[in-house]
């Protein structure tokens, strides 16, 4: 730990109060936390890379204009792009837009390249997205997933009536193998969305069931806010799993139900086409192909191989450890995949090359571009000061801790898609005294991990939802919407239970 | 031992294969599996193809550029681009092959796809060339001789590859060229030129009489444009302009901007300015901007990182080491090495990117080792794969302006050929 006094001398070094700057001091500060997983938290800026001792964002700047008349036209902003998108503007035109326009009015227009730059080149999704999509594409061209599709809906055609909870659980149950949200939701997605969209589930419900189930990283021990919270509270990862257990079990089970009654009461979950939903085949582009005859079980079983080789080679399992100790990365499994399916196809590896790429560069046209239109609206408010000064009051208001732990962080990571930075700051800041608010810290901590989490499932700008939502060929906030209760009631399940 | 026999196997077999208009990106992606499986570390493949995917300093670079040249395409500012300086050019007959040659080179560095360039440049320049009494082939291998112009774009995947090497930037790989790639520029117009006038094929030249079929060759399937619309021309180099006035080195805007623009806020500014002067849709816009990133993704990034992943299967079997060792004892072939390789292979297979790619990531590291700047190396290596290009008779931009011309593309080739084996001499010799 480069800082001294570890996490909890950097705790206090955060809540202490500071006094106004004095003649030749910097007028702002910096806020230097390395995480355990090596991550970088300075001001708000959050890097995932490993290159992410990077200085694109290191001092956080000095604060300009009026802080409430920022913050009334962030807020202004903020509904006013996501209003447009939901009456269907352009996503990427509308948060570029909204990006461009907080950081001209926060005076730091530089915050816009920067944040287009840093989206851009983020290796972590780069590496983990374009090859699913790739893979995707040859899959398509080779007819493997109609073959899956079909093998899938078949029997499920039969228990169909629990689709979409059965969908929310399986999803959970892979992102506890698969932390990344984002690469949970391709690797599922690309198998599960057109399967049940096939079996007549709104394509919009499809991917909603999806993302509904992108937290179950919260029983990952890897990820990195349980170790946080276990360094704060001196116990260990496992102990603080085992602490927020049943609240989670709990929560997943109500966003189960609620997702299974959302499909029924509105009738999402029979009987829907893409076309009829209006859905646009984004990457996948699909032809009208003659219905198949029979499957073709080896066909049919090669879309799910790079999924079953990331689980089965995941370290948790410890089945592979001995050669692979971390486990096959996301473009390992899908360049094996690729390989396999040209070969079980036999199709032309010109054709498939070229396929691979063109999915990669479509990919990174549609998603990425998406990722980078939301990174450049975030930076927009931060550059605004928004995002600090919300953490700044979640600091300050002690007495409704529990609620602000939940729904601080949740709040706003449906504005911003991803929890970990305000999570990582919260336990930070917060979370060392909760006892003094008659908490356990590992409940607190764990309270705000997963109300962030719960959050991201249902921000239409979290890249897990952009890419369910490409596969579906929808507009993210669609899924937003239909996610937004299931999530709410299972933070305040989780909420009473644990803070309770 | 038998791993360098067996990675000199599979060098050979990849660039027969790639000569021989196999997929280049499968070739390098398979080159580089069979070494690194040979080698028992098949984990070499899978982890530069995730370094090279992922290098931001190429994709910040690269994608950007093709962005931008996307919305150029769609809101018609690169034909403007190309009546403005075809124009004049047609009322100065005597120096017309040179001249059209330069043009080219310079409207290269605007559209900087040799294929696309050609295409562009091409149908207005190639007929009216024709009508103007020159060979058909002459006319053709003129614009086709430009088509190298290329060398001063950022958006081609070597100065990014150059600069990460170095440790420049994208501007200043591309200002350490400059003055060799005009001079070589000069001696192809002036060549061309004298072989223009020395083979009498500069007058009296009819389509008919120089036996060219025109038949093949489709007209312009868009309207010609009835006048340039001066602002629009201007909007594909603003980037660049932005760029070179801004470089830090010449000092004009370092106090409000002390590193100069990056290439993404020249292009944006680009694209922006674009926008409003056309006054076409930002939604319109936005998606092609994104639709052309997406492209070079495929394209453009997918060479590189089929490149990447070959040299990582030289690496995993150990050659690349033993290969610096033996050029480290002839260190004055280097230069000539890194030059005419690349050029070689151009000339065979209509693109000298893998082998300036493949030769910059293994060879021009370490440049120093040999007694030349890492830039100068590289750049030879970038400079000599586009000349190349220009006298290969496989390559796009060759059978797109033999096709308006409606010859065989080997009557191009054959007249470009002196012109930029000079010119490849020239440069190596400066740099």
């Amino acid at each position: 730990m480069v800082f001294p006094g570890g996490l909890r001398g950097l705790a206090r070094h955060l809540v202490k109060p500071r006094g106004p700057a004095r003649a030749g001091e910097l007028p702002f500060v910096i806020h230097p936390i390395q995480c355990p997983n090596n991550l970088w938290l300075v001001g708000e800026h959050l890097c995932y890379e490993k290159d992410c001792g990077r200085d694109w964002g290191g001092v956080a700047r000095p604060e300009r204009g009026n802080p409430m008349l920022m913050n009334v036209l962030a807020a202004v902003v903020t509904v006013v792009a996501f209003g447009a998108i939901l009456r269907g503007l352009e996503v990427r035109f509308a948060l570029l837009t909204a990006g461009l326009v907080l950081a001209v009015a926060s005076g730091n227009l530089a915050a816009f390249p920067e944040a287009f730059m840093r989206s851009m080149t983020t290796a972590g999704l780069i590496s983990v997205i374009l090859p699913v999509m790739g893979f995707a594409a040859v899959m398509e061209l080779t007819g493997c997933d109609r073959h899956l599709v079909k093998m899938v809906t078949d029997p499920l055609m039969k228990m169909r009536a629990v689709l979409v909870p059965g969908a929310v659980l399986a999803t959970f149950l892979i992102n506890i193998a698969i932390p990344s949200a984002a690469g949970c939701a391709a690797a599922v997605g690309i198998v599960l969305v057109p399967a049940m969209i096939a079996a007549g589930v709104h394509p919009a419900m499809a991917a909603s069931a999806l993302l509904a189930g992108t937290w179950g990283s919260v029983f990952n021990p890897g990820l990195m806010h349980n170790p946080v919270i276990a360094k704060i509270a001196n116990v260990s990862p496992m102990d603080v799993i085992f602490g927020h257990m049943r609240a989670s079990i709990v929560g997943i089970l109500i966003v189960a139900v609620l997702s299974f009654a959302i499909a029924k009461a509105f009738k999402q979950d029979r009987g829907w086409t893409p076309e009829k939903a209006g859905a646009t085949q984004g990457g996948a582009g699909k032809k009208q192909a003659p219905p198949l005859e029979r499957v073709n079980l080896l066909w049919a079983l090669i879309p799910t191989v790079p999924l079953v080789l990331l689980v089965l080679t995941s370290d948790r399992l410890g089945l592979t450890t001995a050669w692979l100790p971390k486990g096959l990365t996301v473009l390992e499994a899908m360049a094996i995949g690729t390989l396999l399916g040209m070969l079980i196809t036999w199709t032309s590896p010109e054709t498939v090359t070229k396929r691979f790429f063109e999915g990669m560069g479509h990919a990174y046209g549609l998603v990425m571009g998406i990722i980078i239109a939301a990174g450049v609206f975030i930076a927009g408010l931060e550059a605004a000061g928004v995002i600090k000064a919300f953490i700044e009051t979640l600091k300050a208001t002690k007495s409704a801790v529990p609620f602000i732990g939940t729904f601080g962080p949740m709040l706003l990571t449906v504005v911003v898609g991803s929890g970990d930075a305000v999570t990582v700051a919260f336990n930070n800041a917060v979370t060392p005294q909760a006892a003094q608010f008659g908490m356990t810290s590992i409940n607190l901590g764990s309270l705000a991990m997963i109300g962030g989490a719960l959050g991201r499932s249902m921000s239409p700008v979290a890249a897990a939802a952009i890419i369910v939502a490409g596969l579906a060929g929808v507009n993210p906030v669609e899924l937003a919407k239909r996610n937004a209760v299931p999530m709410f009631a299972a933070a305040v399940a989780i909420m009473l239970i644990l803070g309770g | 031992m038998f791993l360098n026999i067996a990675a000199a196997v599979v060098t050979v077999l990849t660039f027969v294969a790639i000569i021989r208009r196999v997929e280049t990106r499968l070739a390098l992606l398979a080159g580089g599996l069979i070494m690194a499986l040979l080698s028992l570390n098949p984990q070499a493949w899978s982890t530069a193809f995730f370094n090279s995917m992922t290098t931001a300093g190429l994709i910040s670079v690269i994608l950007p550029v093709m962005g931008f040249a996307a919305v150029m395409d769609v809101t018609g500012c690169n034909r403007h681009l190309v009546k403005m300086l075809t124009d004049p050019l047609l009322r100065v007959r005597a120096v017309l092959v040179p001249a059209a040659m330069l043009v080219t080179y310079v409207i290269n560095i605007a559209i900087s796809s040799a294929a696309g360039c050609t295409a562009a440049v091409g149908v207005v320049l190639i007929p009216a060339m024709m009508a103007a009494g020159i060979h058909p082939a002459m006319a053709a291998a003129a614009v086709f001789a430009g088509t190298w112009g290329s060398v001063f774009s950022p958006g081609s995947p070597h100065p990014a590859l150059i600069a990460k090497v170095a440790n420049l930037t994208v501007v200043e790989v591309i200002y350490a060229h400059a003055w060799a790639s005009i001079v070589a520029a000069i001696l192809v117009a002036a060549i061309l030129f004298a072989e223009a006038k020395f083979f009498r094929q500069d007058r009296d030249w009819t389509p008919e009489k120089a036996g060219s079929d025109l038949s093949k060759s489709k007209g312009a399937n868009q309207q010609p444009l009835e006048k340039v619309n001066l602002v629009y021309a201007l909007i594909p180099v603003v980037p660049l302009l932005l760029l070179i006035l801004t470089f830090p080195q010449f000092g004009i805007t370092t106090k409000i901007l002390p590193k100069g623009l990056t290439v993404l806020e020249a292009m944006l500014i680009g694209t922006a300015l674009g926008m409003v002067v056309t006054w076409t849709s930002p939604v319109k816009v936005t998606k092609d901007f994104f639709d052309g990133m997406g492209h070079a993704y495929a394209s453009v990034i997918g060479i590189i990182i089929a490149a990447g992943v070959f040299i990582g299967g030289l690496q995993a079997a150990g050659v690349i080491a033993g290969l610096i060792e033996v050029l480290k004892g002839v260190k004055s072939a280097v230069p000539v090495l890194g030059t005419f390789g690349p050029f070689l292979l151009a000339v065979l297979s209509g693109s000298g990117d893998a082998a300036a790619l493949a030769f910059n990531n293994a060879v021009t590291p370490h440049a120093a080792e040999f007694g030349i700047r890492a830039v100068d190396l590289g750049n030879l290596a970038w400079v000599g794969g586009a000349l190349g290009r220009s006298m290969s008779p496989v390559s796009a931009a060759c059978i797109i302006a033999a096709g308006f011309a409606g010859l065989s593309p080997f009557e191009l080739a054959k007249r470009n050929a002196v012109p930029m084996i000079v010119a490849a001499l020239a440069v190596m010799l400066i740099l």
